[in-house]
């Protein structure tokens, strides 16, 4: 998958279990589930920033299926 | 996934050009780094300050100082996929924000943007960490529900008028708030038109029958 990039330190790519990684974490920053992350979203009511920067991270990233993403 | 050259060259374009703007202005050597991954049915990347392939959530804020002390703390995140005709880098969401320590939870303000906000507030809106008796007062909604100054969201310009990072930064040296460097004004105002420029090319393509007519009645 790097194979397309050059080596470069301001673009990296991240694989399944680095995304996996991240979501927990943000989650966890977050105080929360994603169930109730996208709850917050739906209402446009965050309960804090870290979860607003949860959302604009891995928002997207909701109910997919990573393993059929990669 | 296998990403697409063009998300990864037209990102790491990004990441530096705002990387850049904040070098020549009101900071010191930091970088950008975007973070491209799989998404729900195109590659997507995240872009922000000290993030890493497994931290996308803004773990720290830039400080604004061009060598001395810092005393305010800028955050950025931004996340941008392709559009549906794989043709243009598009924003999806975006974060900028305002601290008063490295650590975002020290928010100050932040504006926010969520392209197509399915909530009915507007995409891009203020947030004021902030309240005061008046506010607490105001807060009381018709539903009887109370919602803070801080949860508020101030419309601030729609999609195509949004504040950019260099608002932020020619907010920050106007009001006194940071150290500018020299050539300042020469660096917002380049970044400026070429958000404008690109805002316009998609107004143009969304209505391009309104272009033709302003063309038309130029050239009459």
């Amino acid at each position: 998958m790097t194979a397309l990039l050059e080596p470069d330190s301001s673009v990296v790519v991240a694989d399944a279990a680095d995304l996996r990684a991240a979501i927990a974490g943000a989650l966890e920053r977050a105080g929360c589930t994603f169930d109730e992350l996208a709850d917050q979203a739906r209402s446009g009511d965050f309960n804090s920033i870290q979860a607003r920067l949860a959302w604009v991270a891995i928002g997207d990233l909701y109910d997919v299926d990573l393993d059929s993403a990669y | 996934m296998t990403p697409r050259t063009d998300l990864a060259r037209e990102s790491r374009g990004l990441a530096d050009e705002f990387s850049n703007l904040l070098n020549r202005t009101i900071c010191h050597g930091i970088r950008l780094t975007s973070v491209i991954t799989a998404g729900r049915d195109r590659s997507r990347t995240v872009i922000g300050y000290q993030i890493t392939k497994d931290r996308l959530d803004a773990p720290e804020c830039i400080p604004v100082t061009i060598g001395g002390e810092p005393r305010i703390w800028l955050g950025f995140s931004m996340r941008l996929e392709q559009d549906h005709e794989d043709k243009y880098l598009m924003v999806r969401q975006s974060v900028m924000l305002l601290s008063s320590s490295p650590d975002p939870k020290d928010a100050l303000l932040h504006y926010d943007y969520e392209r197509d906000k399915p909530d009915g507030y507007p995409d891009a809106h203020l947030q004021i960490c902030a309240t005061s008796e008046a506010w607490e007062r105001i807060g009381l909604r018709e539903d009887g529900s109370q919602r803070p100054l801080e949860r508020l969201h101030l419309p601030v310009g729609g999609r195509r008028f949004r504040p950019t990072l260099e608002d932020m930064v020619e907010f920050l040296i106007t009001d006194k708030l940071a150290e500018p460097r020299d050539g300042w004004k020469e660096a917002v105002e380049e970044g400026r038109q070429r958000f404008q420029r690109l805002q316009l090319r998609a107004a143009i393509r969304r209505q391009p029958e309104v272009a033709r007519e302003m063309l038309a009645e130029m050239d009459d």
